[in-house]
């Protein structure tokens, strides 16, 4: 089984007092000099993908395991991966910050996906950039035509070959089986922490270096098909006044008049 | 131990009050604090549980106590802010109380003309800063710890601050104090600037690790407070020994900036990792304070020997990040997150600190990082930094990280880097096997090496001050 893991090296938030947050949620703040740390759901997607590894080496199964990464990462971001047993790390490079450019990151990391043997299972996390805009694991999915697990906590390996999904739903949780070719999106994992390495497999891993994934195409346009949609909104103005009263009885009373009186007009 | 532990749970209730004498499990087996915290994590409690917790809120409760377990041989570990480290507070045997006496917290005097404050043992370090900066001053003292250190405890262990190298260390700032011996007796040692009419007795108590007297009141300095002209600096070196170097040239000349920073990779990595390095660089940074024209000159100077060695000036950003995150660590000791964490990725992340001479340090920071990255298997990671800096020489702050499938190892994997760390700097003639966490009862097993032959005047102190041995058994004297 082939696994690729997409992650991104982010600032901690965790780590930021209340007035650097509220210096950030304003737009204001300066995250450069901030720890830098795995997206805090990414590194639970790399966990999962190790535990995956182990039970399918217990069932003998073949695996292997990428992850990709979409723009900068220090180095020793990428040495880690190697340390705690990924087979393959991949940079695609990004001469701007695509923060906030999800398609662009979905279609790059789509094109790493196609290439190749491809990958049986992609693992990403649910959300990692501060805009909890959560958009890059749905989209690389559907660019990829494959179906798609969001706020997933845990995943099995079955012995068919296929995998038993766990996900967080809003009145509990799910748990389906699921044929590959899937992508999955981690959110508050069972497995939250990614393991850290041995110093001795660090340093044997410090002369890997990540391969580096290019390509030249654009992500296509968006095309909206004929007939165009366009969305409409009939806009029903309401009618609202402030009832001035000094008690909510006589609020409720005055409010009990003005509908009356409305109703008899 | 002469009566019984029922009987001393009565006594001492009939002495204070029922109401001060705590036993609630939880309580009991939380009585040391974050030491053992690892295996604590997984429900595993390694020492024994002290008979109870003792609240006190004054000296002749404290006196009374002490007199009381003297009489009756029942073992005494002192407590304020409960942050000690190394053992330090873990009790030895169940033949122990915990005096606790961090409600004992009233600031007695300040003394802006004479530049002193007095406080009583249970007053948190933070508070006192707090007020002390409102009204334009500074205690100039402010270890990790500081979140939850109180100035009792911050004598006991004979603490350090990270602006030491401009403000001194506890020792240079305490001008007086007094405490209750075991027997009851209170010795009160006077704020006198300086004396010269004998042995400095102010000695035989900071430090003192709660194993000769309790420290009930604590008189420090105070310092004129000048944030608005701080000046502070990072840079990058091209490794730890041109560091070391950079920094004996700088303090040898006669500068004293606040902060004298200088990390490893490893270190730096695993703690902050805002500025990348490359794998033998070090991240050396300062801080400069004091009156305007003296922070200014000592920064210029700074800046102009770190450049002269070669070091990258990469912007004081990275030194406002360190400011604000400090004492993070500090604030997650006792935190639930941080024990899920331990049992999630058996991971402990640990810390021990040395000194020596300029001429040493180089030689033992390069011998343990080789040593305990051949010895010890599962070593996650091991990087050291340099936090304090004197004429003489300096200290490393060893960092590590084990791996520890089973929490029941924790204690001997811990000890094993201990004892590599120990025996390197206590193989070098300048080296120092504790700068300022203490002995407590992980390192006390080198206290004879540490003191050599002067170890029989520690041994000698004990028994003079401590003559039933009832104060903290176990600390700055090998049972």
């Amino acid at each position: 089984m082939n696994i690729l893991v997409c992650f991104k090296v982010a600032p901690e938030l965790d780590s930021l007092t209340p007035e650097e947050a509220k210096a950030i949620g304003e737009g204001c703040g300066d995250l450069r000099f901030a720890k830098l740390s795995w997206g805090v759901c990414d590194e639970a997607a790399l966990e999962c993908a190790l535990r995956l590894r182990d039970e399918l080496i217990a069932q003998k199964t073949p695996v292997t395991l990428a992850a990709a990464t979409v723009g900068a990462c220090p180095q020793r971001f990428f040495t880690e991966l190697f340390a705690i047993g990924y087979d393959r790390v991949v940079q695609i490079p990004a001469e701007e910050d695509l923060s906030f450019a999800p398609r662009r990151i979905a279609f790059a990391l789509s094109r790493l996906a196609q290439s190749g043997e491809g990958f049986d299972l992609v693992l990403a996390g649910q959300q990692s950039s501060p805009g909890e805009n959560a958009q890059v694991p749905g989209l690389l999915a559907s660019m990829l035509g494959i179906p798609y697990f969001g706020r997933t906590f845990d995943i099995a390996c079955l012995k068919d070959g296929s995998v038993e999904v766990s996900s967080h739903a809003d009145l509990g949780w799910t748990r389906v089986g699921a044929r590959l070719p899937a992508l999955c999106a981690l959110e508050n994992a069972a497995h939250p922490f990614l393991r850290m390495a041995l110093l001795k497999n660090r340093l044997g891993a410090s002369k890997k270096t990540c391969e580096q994934f290019e390509f030249s195409a654009a992500p296509p346009e968006l095309k909206f098909e004929e007939p165009e949609v366009r969305l409409h909104y009939e806009h029903k103005r309401g009618n609202c006044r402030f009832l001035e009263a000094e008690t909510p009885s006589e609020a409720a009373a005055t409010l009990l008049s003005s509908i009356a009186r409305e109703a008899m007009l | 131990m002469k009566v019984t532990k029922q009987q001393v749970l009565e006594d001492l209730a009939r002495i204070l009050g029922a109401e001060k004498i705590v036993t609630d499990q939880a309580l009991l087996a939380e009585h040391d604090s974050d030491d053992g915290a690892y295996a604590k994590a997984f429900g595993l409690y390694e020492v024994p549980f002290p008979i109870c917790i003792v609240n006190v809120g004054s000296k002749e409760e404290i006196a009374s106590v002490l007199r009381y377990c003297n009489e009756n041989g029942v073992a005494v570990i002192p407590r304020t802010g409960a942050s000690a480290y190394e053992g330090l507070l873990s009790a030895l045997t169940e033949d122990t109380i915990v005096l606790d006496a961090s409600a004992m917290n009233r600031i007695l005097n300040i003394d802006t003309y004479n530049m002193m404050v007095t406080c009583e043992c249970g007053v948190p370090l933070q508070t006192l800063e707090n007020l002390m900066n409102k009204q334009g001053y500074t205690t100039g003292h402010s270890p990790q710890s500081l979140p939850l250190a109180q100035m009792g405890g911050l004598v006991a262990t004979r603490s350090i601050g990270q602006f030491s190298t401009y403000y001194g260390c506890i020792e240079d700032l305490v001008c007086g104090l007094e405490a209750i011996l075991p027997n009851g007796e209170t010795v009160r040692i006077r704020n006198v600037p300086r004396r010269s009419t004998g042995p400095d007795l102010r000695h035989l108590l900071i430090g003192s690790e709660g194993a000769l007297a309790f420290i009930t009141e604590v008189t420090v300095k105070i310092f004129q407070y000048y944030p608005e002209s701080f000046w502070r600096g990072g840079y990058i070196v091209k490794d730890m020994q041109t560091g070391l170097e950079t920094l004996r040239n700088i303090i040898t000349a006669g500068y004293r900036p606040s902060v004298v920073r200088l990390y490893d990779k490893a270190d730096y990595d695993y703690n902050y990792g805002t500025v990348e390095l490359n794998d033998s660089e070090a991240f050396l940074f300062f801080l400069a304070e004091g009156p305007a024209g003296i922070a200014k000159a000592t920064g210029e100077a700074v800046d102009s020997f770190v450049r002269a060695a070669g070091g990258r000036y990469i912007g004081t950003e990275s030194v406002d990040y360190w400011m604000i995150h400090r004492n993070d660590l500090c604030n997650s000791f006792k935190s639930p997150e941080l024990r899920q964490k331990f049992r999630e990725t058996h991971l402990y992340y640990c810390t021990t600190e040395i000194s020596a001479s300029w001429s040493d340090i180089a030689v033992i920071y390069d011998n343990v990082i080789r040593r305990v990255t051949n010895e010890v298997e599962n070593l996650v990671m091991v990087g050291g930094h340099v936090s304090h800096s004197y004429q003489n020489g300096t200290n490393i702050y060893f960092v590590y990280t084990l791996l520890i499938p089973d929490p029941k190892d924790y204690r001997a994997a811990h000890q094993q880097v201990v004892d590599i760390i120990c025996d390197e700097v206590l193989d070098t003639p300048t080296g120092g096997s504790a700068h300022h966490h203490g002995m407590g009862k992980m390192r006390v097993k080198f206290a004879d090496r540490e003191h050599g032959s002067s170890y029989v005047l520690m041994k000698g102190i004990k028994k003079m001050m401590d003559p039933g041995g009832i104060m903290n058994p176990g600390a700055l004297i090998k049972q």
